[in-house]
Parts: structure tokens; C-alpha cells; sequence
């Protein structure tokens, strides 16, 4: 497997620009450079050269379902997304292995200027728009796998919110992964202009497969000033996945990033979403739940560099682990020289459910500005016999007893879920803890 | 039977490939310790202090080593040529100037009372391990001051037995100090409260907690007190083992900065869900507008009532130490250091 090659074949498919390219075959380079992270769990038996790292499905971007393959749209029928689209979104992007196959937003807003594309064609048609973001808010070289990324990726959407547009829908971007031992690196980049508010919400699905496939996505977003992006993400990944995504936001002056990241399958699934708050008066609120519900490892958590002054950010993480479930928060908060008044704020607690399973809290904080406030807090807590017992003796057997103490643990975050979202996700986890699932 | 000649081996071969910070390789960690300062001091010949030799083997049969755990360690146990077994209640672990000062006190505590050790890079670079064995049933205090100009890498392992408990304050003041305070809590009902205090300069404190007996105790709070130019790391994880039971531990990580750089990093690992209680938390100790001006409204000025505060914020961290003279220059250099 040779990763330059793979790069520049993905590249010549698409008829990429020189600047794409370049950065495309540095990013290789880096990949080649870079170590191994040696502090991540789960991922022994892992090997990048036993992947096919690109699978074009061969099908054209689609504006309409009927346009698509008769399989691949009964596939999109079966998880509802026409149904979605039409009661719920203001757009849908949805990408089928390594390509995007479908994109559309509602008339009305693109005739407001607001642009939803496949990345790649957006490459073309907006190149400058996308030059000026791309890569720029998630760099390569942040870490072995982000370099991966850049080197191959395919595939993903374009938002473009032009200045003062409010989008009252969400708009929704959805991943399948359709074989095994596939890699998959899919890139989305959403820019808000000034004064602008958008919901973008991402999903996710593979099939079970007896070997492993690899997820390795990136997530853009670019807040203008006085923007507001919420970004939502319900990975139910099968839990033969490996997910790591790469999500970082960059906030001007004013604007506000609200991201809500929700992690219930994948085999190993890794995701700390981070914001910069660059302008003054920026904020962010990070919300982020993980389940690790049988011999899985979750290491998720939350980054936050406050750059500028009067700054805000508080990140509520809410962590479950069952059934040899292994848990790990790891966070930081980086308050800068300069950031005058700076406020931070973590929370972070962790529910054990059994004897076999484990929770890990890795906070790290440094704290630069003498006006900074900054607090974290966190608590293992325990389902015990008592509250087992009490709830039985309502009626309840041990895994519905389970999957109520669940809900209830992250009933703060669900209130953060679009409604037909949260129910989607509690019907998921009660399927989990009744073995419907995986 | 473990021989000091063998572990010396061990290290020696080790030493060439081993580095610093083996554990997580994130260069923002590696950057906690001026680690480049040290690897400078391995040059220099190396000094032994004052203690007479011992073999206590009794001793170290009861405890374990990892002598290429780290480059440090390795670099310690390499050179070693004897360790020294404490039987005071204050120890001075001073260095040498031009030398390396190698130290490795074995200290068996077998009744209650109260032990000082003062470690001081006065002179010259130094390094220093000390093993605390805390026999069933005792409860002992520990005042630790670390203070020096001069790089200084101090590992103190405490092994708890059942019902055994140790109460420890630490004042750290140093340039270049790398303090690692690890709890062994193995026996049944055994306990720890750490209270320690790093105060300006530049200093990386690690404070582990091994939990792993049952019904064991561990309260572990750090405060980082820092300004102008400081550089100031307290991280530490406190663990609960698979085998304990019942466990209450709490890691309380605090800082207040009026400059420089501030690094809190508590951390818990919980692998049963036989737990009391475990939690822990990083907190801004800093004077806000609200109880400035409470301490206003009784008459204080400005500064007198930053000073007060900071005075008892200290205090409270440094424990039983507070009131001895190089802390109370310290609260003093800090409180003047606050910017109006």
C-alpha cells in the first residue's frame, strides 16, 4: 500500500487543483513521518496496510433519489433519510464509501447563496472559498492520523452559509460504509459567515462485518463573526469499526459553536471535537456523550483554546461503560496570554455499570492569563444493587433497569438532541441494552 | 533476595535506551521538566552525600523496583552504591557543587509520629529516592520541603499496609524540580491525605495513587501558585485497582496565577464499579471581585486584603508547614508579586 500513490490516483479521479494536490502529498509525507500515538487503547491487532483505502462506488452525485442506483437508494430508504429530508432538513449530504452520492438543499436557500456540495466538486466550482478554509482550521500536522486524512480524503460536503442567513432546518450529512477492511476519509467543511446561524448534523452507519473497517474523517467549521453553528454528530457506527474523526472549529468575534457529540457504536472510536476561540467574546458549549457497551473503547473528550478575551466555554461530558466497556475522557483547556476574562468550565462525570468495566478521566488545563477563570469537576459514579433492586421491583428486568439509568444519566444531553434525533438515539440505546444492537 | 548489584545491572543496561518520560508521548508533556537540564547533570561525577552503607535486603525484599522505569531512575539506580536506611525523624538530603548528588533513602516507619525531610538543590544538581514503608497500623505525618536552585528529581514511594495511614505536606520552591509522589494504598483500610503547595519558579509535581486494597482512603490536593515568568505542572493520576473495594478518593488540583503558566492535569482511572466515591476536580484559587470586596468592606486596603487571602489560601495547602520561615517567605513573594 503506498499512500502517495493512493493520493494522487483519488486526486487524478477528480481532477483536482495543483494546491489540492500538494497538500494532499505533504500530508503523505507526514504520515510517513509522524509516530504512532502510543497512549491509544484498543488498537493492537490495527494496520492501515490491511485497508482498501479508496472504493469509489461509481456512482454520480445525485440531486434527487431517483437518480440514484436502485440499491443504494433502498439502502437510504431503509434508515428513513428521504423521510428526514423531507419533514426535517433544510439539506442532505449523504456519502457512500469513499464518494459523495447524493446532495441537495432546499430552493429557496440556494437562492439565498447557500451552498451545499460535494467537497469535491465544491473544489472546483468555489475554489478560492474553499482554499481560503481548507485545512487551514484542522491542520495535517496535528497528529499521524489527521496527516492520513489529508493525504487521502474523499468524499464529504461543502457548507457555505453566506452573511445574516439563518437556516431554521437542520442540515444533515450522513456516512455508510459498505465493506469490510474499507478505509474511509471523508471531509467536511462548513463555513458561517458573519451573522449567520446553521444546525449541521452528521451521521453515520456500516453494516456488521467479521473484519474491522476504518473510519478517518475530518470536520471543518469556520464561525464568522457573530455566526452560530451548532454541529451534531449520532455516531452509531457497527461495532466493528474503527472511528476516528478529526473536529475542530475556529470562532470569530462574537460568533458561538455549539457542538453535541454523541458516540454509541464503533469497536474503537476516537474524538476529542475542539473549538478556537479566536475573536473577542466567542463561546462554545461542548456536550458529549459516550457509550461503551461490551469489550469497546471510547476515548472521546473536548479541546478548547481561548485566544482571545472575554472568551466562554463549558463542556459537559457524560461517559457509560458496560459490559467490560472502557471509557475515557480526555480533555484540555488552553486559556492564552491575553485572553482577559477567559471563563472555562468543564464537567465531567462517568456511570460504571459493572464490576468489568472502566472509566478513565484525563482533564489537562493550562492556564496562561492571570484573569482567567477556569474550573473542571468530574465523579465516577456506580449503578448499584440498591438502585438495581429498586428498580426491578418496579417491574423492570436488569437490562431495561440498565438502559432507564442511562437515559437518565444523559437526560442533560438529550435535551440538547433536535426531538426526533433524541428519540431516534433513545430507541437506540434501549435496543443496546436489550441486545437488539450490534 | 534482590541484590543491589543486580538491580544496578539491570539499570546500567537499560540506561542507553531509556528516555525520560517513556509514558505518553506527547511533547507537551515531555516539556513539563527541563529534562535537557538533567541529561547535562549526568555528566558531572557523581557525589553520594553523607550516609554509611547499608544492606538492607529484609527491607528491599518487601518492596518492588522498576530500575529503568524511567532515564532518571535508571540513571539512579546505575550509580547507586548504597542505600541508606532512615531511622530519624528529620532527613536533610543536601547536593554538591560540580557533582550530581545521588540519594536513595529507605525509611521504615513503625510508629506514629511526624517525619521531616528537607530536600535541597542548594548546591548543585541532585537526585533522590526515597521508599516510605508504613507498617499495619500506623499513622504517620510527613513534612517535605524540596527547595534548590539547582535541577532536582525527587521520587518518594509510600507503601501503605492495612490500616496504615500517612498524612504528607509538601511546599515545593525550586528552578527546576521534578517531584513524583507515588501511593501504594495495598492494605486494607489504608489511607493517604496529600496537601501540597508549588510556589513560583519552575516545577513539575506528579502526584499517583495505586488503589488497591479495600476501604482505602485518598484525598490528594495540589495548588499551584505562580507569576511573571513561573512555569507550574501538577498532574497525577489517582487509580482504583480491579481488586479494591469500597474506595473514597477525591483529586483536588488547584492553581492561582498571576502570571506565567499554570498546568493542572488530574486524573482518575476507575476500574470497578466498587467505589464509594471517586471524583476530583482543577479549581482557580484567585481573589474574585466578590470577596475583594467583602474584605474591603471591613477596612482592609486593597493590598492587605490580597495578602490575607493569599496568606490563608496558602496555608491551607501547605499544611503543617505553613509556618515555617521559607514558606512564609514564600506566601511573601507571591503576595508582592500580585498585580493591582
Amino acid at each position: 500500500m503506498n499512500v502517495k500513490a493512493v493520493a494522487r490516483q483519488i486526486a487524478e479521479e477528480h481532477g483536482e487543483p495543483d494546491w489540492m494536490l500538494r497538500i494532499r502529498l505533504q500530508a503523505a509525507e507526514l504520515y510517513e513521518r509522524l509516530k504512532e500515538p502510543k497512549w491509544l487503547r484498543g488498537l493492537d491487532d490495527f494496520n492501515v496496510e490491511d485497508l482498501i483505502l479508496y472504493r469509489n462506488p461509481g456512482v454520480r452525485p445525485a440531486t434527487s433519489w431517483d437518480e440514484l442506483p436502485e440499491d443504494i437508494r433502498k439502502l437510504y430508504e431503509r434508515l428513513n433519510l428521504p423521510d428526514y429530508e423531507k419533514e426535517y432538513l433544510a439539506g442532505l449530504s449523504t456519502s457512500f464509501d469513499s464518494e459523495t452520492v447524493y446532495s441537495k438543499v432546499l430552493d429557496p436557500l440556494r437562492e439565498k447563496g447557500v451552498i451545499l456540495e460535494p467537497i469535491h466538486e465544491a473544489v472546483k466550482k468555489y475554489p478560492d472559498l474553499v482554499r481560503k478554509y481548507f485545512s487551514r482550521i484542522y491542520p495535517p500536522a496535528d497528529h499521524k492520523y489527521a496527516a492520513l486524512h489529508y493525504a487521502l480524503w474523499s468524499g464529504g460536503v461543502f457548507l457555505y452559509v453566506p452573511p445574516g442567513v439563518k437556516l431554521d432546518l437542520p442540515i444533515e450529512a450522513f456516512f455508510y460504509i459498505s465493506t469490510e477492511l474499507e478505509g474511509q476519509f471523508e471531509h467536511s467543511l462548513i463555513v458561517a459567515d458573519k451573522g449567520s446561524e446553521v444546525h449541521f448534523i452528521e451521521g453515520c452507519s456500516a453494516p456488521m462485518f467479521r473484519e474491522f473497517s476504518f473510519h478517518d474523517g475530518a470536520v471543518e467549521v469556520y464561525a464568522a463573526e457573530n455566526a452560530y453553528v451548532k454541529f451534531t454528530t449520532v455516531q452509531n457506527w457497527s461495532k466493528n469499526i474503527i472511528n476516528f474523526n478529526n473536529k475542530r472549529a475556529i470562532a470569530e468575534k462574537g460568533a458561538f459553536v455549539e457542538w453535541v457529540e454523541g458516540s454509541i457504536g464503533a469497536k474503537v472510536s476516537v474524538v476529542y471535537p475542539s473549538v478556537i476561540l479566536r475573536g473577542e467574546g466567542a463561546g462554545t458549549t461542548m456536550n458529549v456523550f459516550s457509550l461503551s457497551h461490551g469489550p469497546y473503547v471510547k476515548d472521546g473528550g473536548a479541546k478548547i483554546f481561548h485566544v482571545a478575551p472575554n472568551t466562554r466555554s463549558t463542556v459537559t461530558s457524560k461517559g457509560i461503560s458496560a459490559d467490560g466497556g472502557i471509557n475515557i475522557y480526555r480533555g484540555l483547556v488552553r486559556i492564552l496570554s491575553g485572553a482577559r476574562n477567559a471563563r472555562s468550565h468543564v464537567s465531567c462525570d462517568s456511570l460504571l455499570l459493572d464490576d468489568r468495566s472502566e472509566a478513565s478521566t484525563y482533564p489537562h488545563s493550562q492556564i496562561d492569563e492571570p484573569s482567567a477563570v477556569f474550573t473542571h469537576e468530574a465523579t465516577t459514579l456506580r449503578f448499584s444493587e440498591d438502585q438495581l433492586f429498586y428498580l426491578q421491583s418496579r417491574g423492570l428486568d436488569e437490562e431495561e433497569a440498565k438502559g432507564l439509568a442511562v437515559l437518565g444519566f444523559i437526560q442533560d444531553i438529550l435535551r440538547d438532541l433536535p426531538l426526533e434525533y433524541a428519540s431516534v438515539l433513545r430507541e437506540v440505546l434501549n435496543a443496546d441494552f436489550s441486545g437488539g444492537v450490534g | 533476595m534482590i541484590r543491589l548489584d543486580d538491580i544496578r545491572k539491570r539499570a546500567q543496561a537499560a540506561l542507553p535506551n531509556t528516555a525520560f518520560q517513556p509514558h505518553g508521548d506527547s511533547p507537551t508533556i515531555k516539556s513539563y521538566t527541563d529534562w535537557s537540564a538533567f541529561e547535562k547533570a549526568m555528566s558531572l561525577p557523581v557525589s553520594y552525600g553523607v550516609f554509611s552503607g547499608v544492606n538492607p535486603t529484609d527491607v528491599l525484599a518487601s518492596i518492588s523496583f522498576d530500575p529503568a522505569a524511567n532515564r532518571m531512575l535508571a540513571h539512579h539506580f546505575a550509580n547507586i552504591i548504597s542505600f541508606f536506611l532512615a531511622d530519624s525523624d528529620h532527613i536533610t538530603l543536601s547536593s554538591e557543587k560540580d557533582h550530581f548528588a545521588l540519594q536513595h533513602v529507605l525509611l521504615c516507619v513503625r510508629n506514629d509520629g511526624t517525619i521531616r525531610i528537607d530536600d535541597l538543590a542548594e548546591s548543585g544538581p541532585k537526585s533522590a529516592t526515597i521508599d516510605v514503608l508504613v507498617h499495619p497500623g500506623v499513622s504517620s505525618s510527613l513534612l517535605l520541603r524540596v527547595s534548590g536552585d539547582f535541577p532536582q528529581h525527587l521520587h518518594i514511594r509510600y507503601h501503605l499496609g492495612d490500616s496504615s495511614s500517612v498524612d504528607v505536606s509538601s511546599v515545593v520552591i525550586g528552578k527546576n524540580a521534578h517531584v513524583h509522589h507515588e501511593f501504594f494504598l495495598n492494605g486494607s483500610g489504608a489511607s493517604v491525605r496529600y496537601r501540597g503547595a508549588s510556589i513560583r519558579g519552575r516545577s513539575d509535581v506528579v502526584t499517583d495513587a495505586f488503589v488497591r486494597g479495600s476501604d482505602n482512603f485518598a484525598r490528594v490536593s495540589h495548588a499551584l501558585f505562580s507569576a511573571k515568568s513561573d512555569f507550574l505542572v501538577h498532574r497525577g493520576v489517582i487509580r482504583v485497582e480491579r481488586q479494591s473495594s469500597g474506595a473514597n478518593v477525591d483529586m483536588d488540583s488547584a492553581f492561582y496565577t498571576v502570571g506565567g503558566l499554570a498546568v493542572n492535569v488530574p486524573m482518575l482511572e476507575v476500574l470497578t464499579s466498587d467505589v464509594s466515591r471517586a471524583s476530583h476536580r482543577a479549581r482557580d484559587l484567585a481573589l474574585d471581585s466578590e470577596r475583594l470586596f467583602y474584605l474591603q468592606t471591613r477596612g482592609l486596603s486593597l493590598s492587605s486584603a490580597e495578602e490575607l487571602y493569599v496568606s490563608s489560601i496558602m496555608r491551607s495547602f501547605a499544611g503543617d508547614l505553613a509556618t515555617r520561615d521559607f514558606v512564609k517567605d514564600a506566601i511573601r513573594s507571591f503576595a508582592e508579586s500580585l498585580q493591582r
